[in-house]
């Protein structure tokens, strides 16, 4: 399987539920590709909160996240199954 | 809901009131999408109005939603499959099920299960009853354990050895929300296990105890006569001359001896005392309750019985007896020396006796 495109969202100084209607944009945008496994969605926060609400509004239309802590903020992966 | 009135008002947005009206409703609404997102509401002072109607919050929930659909009902559609598959397995599955409620009422069975324990009713028949009230095995348990989540129970029902499995199915906060009842019948693997067990523990050629069973029932014999200081006797005979009926007339013959012998003998002793082949030629008698004297007459009536016996194809045949009683706190090998050492002393002093030790 090909490595996918990603599609980096840089949001730092945003925080929620801003952060969150962001990456909902861009996970409308790119729903198909990310659902086939051609798109990733990288975003890059430096709110906390986004931590637990990114994650969990995102895996209820059946994404995938991944959080990782990077110095000064936190890197959340999404992508399909 | 509080905004509908206002809706009317917001569409003409023909002044700053309006407008503001329109933001608010805008708000509320993204607001009440975002909750059920999962996440917090929106806060003015992180987002003004320009950016608020730039950013068309809900055309982006709007679009989230279609996506949060799609995905449940895909998920529908799989807890479909997932369940149609259980009931697939659960009515064709070999094992009775039960699946009762927290009140304990049944809420489900399958074929298996009408079949073993309701005489194929209908299961509507059964839901929503007690299960105690239709299905009276569970209070004739013969074992029952807890294994780990699960109690595992046996019990006997129409002649059919069963076992039971009782499962908690838990809720989302960890509560009995269920139990699944699964029965298996295990009548063949008790059958099975009761002829290896008899197998372990008879000789197979005279049908009699084995060596191995008269050792651990003489243990526990030894324990009860120490602890309530009964006596104990043991005697071991030895067929006289057996190598020449097995030289001169063949093994067959030789084996027909032995099976009659042990027939002889089984007819004589009384229903507590335990008889076995020690092996080759030689058994072994445990008479509980019998001191030395009494064992000694015993042995001396065995002998005369089988030395009065005509033997098929052979004729007569005797044996020398070896006899002594347990003494306490003597071991088990000990106590084996002295019998044998009687029975030495009796081929010793001329055969066909009693001797004691």
């Amino acid at each position: 399987m090909a490595e996918p495109t990603y599609i980096r969202l840089d949001i730092h100084g945003q925080v929620c539920p801003s952060c969150l209607l962001l990456t909902l944009k861009a996970l409308n945008q790119h729903c198909g590709a990310i659902r086939a496994g051609q798109v990733e969605i990288v975003v890059m926060t430096d709110d906390r909160q986004s931590t637990s609400t990114i994650p969990g509004a995102v895996s209820k239309m059946g994404y995938q996240a991944e959080v990782a802590i990077l110095e000064g903020g936190y890197r959340i992966r999404i992508y399909g199954r | 809901m509080a905004a509908e009135p206002r809706q009317e008002k917001c569409l003409k947005m023909d002044s700053q009131e309006d407008r503001s009206v329109a933001i608010q409703y805008i708000r509320a609404k993204v607001d009440q999408l975002l909750t059920l997102m999962g996440t917090l509401p929106l806060r003015p002072e992180e987002l003004d109005d320009a950016t608020l109607i730039e950013l068309d919050p809900i055309g982006i929930v709007a679009g989230s939603f279609e996506q949060v659909l799609a995905h449940l009902k895909q998920t529908n559609r799989e807890l479909t499959l997932a369940r149609n598959e259980i009931r697939a397995v659960f009515d064709a599955f070999g094992a009775a099920v039960i699946v009762v409620d927290k009140g304990d009422l049944v809420e489900d069975c399958n074929a298996q299960a009408l079949d073993w324990f309701f005489f194929s009713a209908d299961a509507s028949q059964i839901i929503g009853h007690p299960l105690a009230e239709v299905c009276s095995c569970h209070e004739r348990l013969l074992t029952s354990q807890q294994i780990g989540n699960r109690q595992v129970s046996e019990f006997i029902h129409d002649d059919r050895h069963y076992q039971v499995v009782i499962s908690a199915i838990l809720d989302e906060a960890n509560q009995i929300e269920k139990r699944v009842y699964l029965y298996f019948d295990i009548t063949a693997q008790k059958v099975t296990e009761e002829v290896l067990i008899a197998q372990a523990t008879t000789d197979s050629l005279t049908g009699i105890a084995n060596r191995r069973k008269f050792y651990s029932v003489l243990t526990a014999e030894m324990d009860r006569a120490e602890r309530y200081q009964l006596p104990l006797a043991v005697m071991m005979l030895d067929i006289d001359h057996f190598k020449d009926v097995n030289d001169t007339l063949g093994h067959q013959v030789g084996d027909d001896v032995l099976e009659e012998m042990a027939r002889l003998v089984s007819g004589v002793i009384r229903k507590q005392d335990v008889f076995a082949r020690w092996g080759g030629e030689e058994f072994i008698i445990m008479a509980p309750s019998r001191d030395l004297e009494g064992m000694r007459q015993f042995a001396e009536k065995l002998r005369s019985a089988v030395e009065s016996h005509s033997f098929h194809g052979v004729g007569r045949v005797t044996c020398s007896f070896g006899v002594a009683e347990y003494q306490p706190h003597e071991s088990i090998e000990v106590f084996f020396s002295r019998v044998d050492a009687a029975l030495y002393l009796a081929k010793g002093n001329g055969r066909n006796r009693v001797e004691l030790a």
